[in-house]
């Protein structure tokens, strides 16, 4: 797997179609216009969606979703025994018709004009899920290639309705067997064709978990309504089982979950609200590697729901709010990324905005250019953070370099400086002290050492440090070997002293 | 035979004629009724023409929601004629329809007075929304025009608009 650079910065998937693609997608909808016409029309927004990410500096790209009507419907093109369905031909079979009835009031549309997928037949990939969109992305692209799936869950229970599918599978367990299958097939593929990160879509997971009055629910699942009546921590639990089905073994490519709470409208008064608590067992238990999570709203809660689970998995942090105008401040997202460096390490922290610019095709929740500010003001934070941790890779901060004789934790250099009188001794050239550096330190770039030792006091403990302890290793011992009994390394330098939540300035 | 939306144009055609020749044709289609009669609890079930259903009340007042109540009916009923008045005159311009759907919404003044808790008000409804969807290729201001038709001819419409005579009568068997 590629190697990035710290804080990666990313998309969740949707980028908002221009007006020329939503009218081909509506002749594609029509009959007017073949597959292939239609691909080729998307071809050129798909160049368009990656510009944009491009030029905004993203590290990890996606195709915007411009081929997609939206993230999971489009599944029905690409699998035999799913036909998109409007809720018109549905409401005589489903469940709860007057779920469906306040979901199109909440949404202020008719039946007819909101499309699920649904399962008519035993399901058997057509052509593969995603592999032609990441294989065009891929031939355009140097950056490493993000690719959103619709999740297991999330597919079973919108696919499966009662009176329709049943006879074909008798419970939703039978649907979700092949569903698991199929995009278990699509990964390894996605993955052998050269993609670098795999997104499950799971956004209905909040409206289990946060239990909404009906009036509020905004899913569209014909038979999410009934599940949520059930226990939500059995929805939850059989979700988890479903995902970890799918991902069960599968090695060399990044995994991750997305979940969210609605980005169908730009008011935020309608959108879900509850922090991580109710999901975080849950999430913990599904063997992906990464969380793609809403963060950037209050209606996502406070990131002290992560301190019973800290460190165990990789973030990818919601920092823009992809439906707002006002574009976000650089030293917000430095701040927000900051707070959640107590829940997860440096190396666990992705970048990227809560949700996709554009879920539906036909209700973009915000204009390119804006989207692209947005991409901007996340790229500019991420360099701001790197500045700050030097320039190491995931892996170097990922490296707990293991404590030697000679060597000191950030806590108890810390301790030696608070109690014994120790001195800080920054040995980092001018411009890397510029960026950050532990208050009262010293500084003597690790070269002139030697000829300007006698500016170290030698009646006290030493803590000399760099960036990552390499630099400052070599000082230590030299010192020692001067004369200077009582020098230590700073082990893993200011970036483990950062890590360590340590005072930093500026 | 000519049909569009469904409805056969050379009949519907017949019928306007024949109307416009001799309004009296139309006297019959004046006069409406239906009888209802108690089943059980808050059931009923109406008897009008060779149809029938059935009414009742939500669990949450007492009833055994095995039906929509009369409340709700009245919106049915709304929707329904603002749908045939939308269709009708749609048709007569020669529009094709795709979709068409409506959602109401109605709020009653005061239940409590429905209750025999207050004096306050009355028991029926202050308001009634009718939100339209209409899908189809026709010029957006000739749809509006169409719609503004149809309320202002709508049956319905003007019986909730408009102050109704009631005339009730009990008889002891």
């Amino acid at each position: 797997m590629a190697e990035l650079p710290l804080f990666p910065t990313t998309v969740v998937g949707s980028w908002p179609r221009p007006p020329w693609l939503l009218e081909a997608l509506r002749k594609r909808q029509a009959g007017l216009l073949s597959y292939r016409e239609f691909q080729e029309v998307a071809d050129r927004a798909v160049l368009e969606a990656l510009r944009y990410q491009e030029e905004a500096g993203i590290d990890i790209v996606s195709d915007g979703e411009q081929r997609r009507d939206n993230f999971y419907s489009f599944v029905a093109e690409k699998l035999e025994g799913v036909r998109l369905m409007t809720l018109a031909e549905m409401l005589d079979y489903a469940e709860d018709k007057t779920f469906l009835d306040q979901t199109l009031r909440q949404l202020d549309a008719p039946s007819y004009a909101i499309k699920n997928p649904t399962v008519v037949d035993r399901i058997r990939p057509q052509m593969p899920l995603a592999l032609d969109e990441a294989q065009f992305l891929l031939k355009h692209t140097r950056a490493p290639v993000k690719v959103p799936l619709p999740g297991p869950y999330l597919l079973t229970r919108s696919m499966w309705v009662k009176g329709i599918s049943d006879r074909v599978y008798p419970s939703q367990e039978d649907l979700a067997k092949d569903v698991v299958a199929v995009l278990r097939e699509e990964i390894l593929r996605l993955r052998d064709a050269g993609v670098f990160f795999v997104q499950l879509d799971e956004p209905v997971l909040t409206e289990v978990a946060f239990r909404p009055p009906v009036q509020v629910r905004t899913f569209m699942c014909a038979s999410l309504a009934a599940a949520t009546t059930e226990s939500p921590a059995r929805e939850l639990a059989w979700a988890t089982k479903l995902i970890n089905q799918v991902v069960q073994g599968i090695q060399g490519i990044k995994l991750g979950i997305h979940i969210c709470r609605g980005n169908w409208t730009t008011d935020e008064g309608v959108l879900l609200a509850g922090d991580y608590r109710p999901l975080l067992d849950f999430l913990v238990a599904m063997k992906v590697d990464q969380w793609v999570l809403e963060l950037a709203t209050p209606r996502a809660g406070e990131l002290t729901a992560f301190a019973p689970y800290q460190r165990v998995k990789e973030v990818g942090m919601g920092v823009v709010n992809p439906r707002s105008a006002e574009v976000e401040a650089p030293e917000a997202i430095v701040a927000r990324v900051w707070e959640a460096l107590d829940y997860f390490d440096p190396s666990q922290v992705y970048l990227n905005p809560d949700c996709g610019f554009g879920t539906f095709a036909e209700r973009p929740v915000n204009t390119p250019e804006r989207a692209f500010r947005k991409l901007q003001a996340m790229v500019e934070a991420t360099r701001r953070l790197r500045r700050r941790f030097g320039a190491v890779t995931t892996a170097m901060a990922r490296a707990q370099a293991p404590v030697s004789p000679g060597e000191v934790l950030p806590e108890e250099a810390a301790r030696l400086v608070r109690e014994e009188g120790a001195v800080l001794l920054d040995v980092r050239e001018p411009w890397e002290r510029e960026l950050v550096r532990i208050p009262g330190a010293s500084a003597i770039p690790k070269d002139e050492v030697p000829a300007r030792v006698v500016e170290i006091p030698a009646d006290c403990p030493v803590v000399v440090y760099c960036t990552v302890g390499e630099r400052s290793a070599e000082v230590a011992n030299w010192l020692r070997a001067q004369g200077y009994p009582r020098a230590v390394n700073l082990a893993g330098g200011i970036v483990a002293w950062m890590i360590a939540r340590l005072p930093v300035e500026p | 035979m000519a049909e569009l939306n469904g409805l056969d144009l050379d009949q519907m055609r017949q019928l306007i004629e024949q109307v416009r020749n001799d309004p009296t044709i139309a006297q019959p289609l004046n006069t409406w009724k239906a009888r209802v009669r108690w089943l059980s609890g808050f059931r009923g079930q109406a008897f009008i023409r060779d149809h029938t259903f059935v009414i009742d009340e939500p669990a949450d007042l007492v009833g055994k929601d095995t039906a929509p109540n009369a409340v709700e009916y009245v919106l049915g009923a709304l929707g329904a004629c603002l749908t045939v008045g939308f269709i009708l005159n749609a048709t007569k311009r020669g529009i094709a329809i795709r979709n068409f759907e409506i959602a109401l919404q109605g709020t009653i003044d005061n239940i409590s007075t429905f209750l025999g808790l207050s004096q306050q008000g009355h028991p029926g409804y202050r308001e009634i929304s009718a939100e339209a969807y209409v899908d189809a290729d026709a010029d957006e201001a000739i749809l509006r025009e169409i719609w503004q038709e149809t309320v202002t001819t709508s049956p319905v419409g003007n019986t909730l608009a408009r102050q109704v005579t009631l005339h009730p009568r009990l008889v002891r068997t």
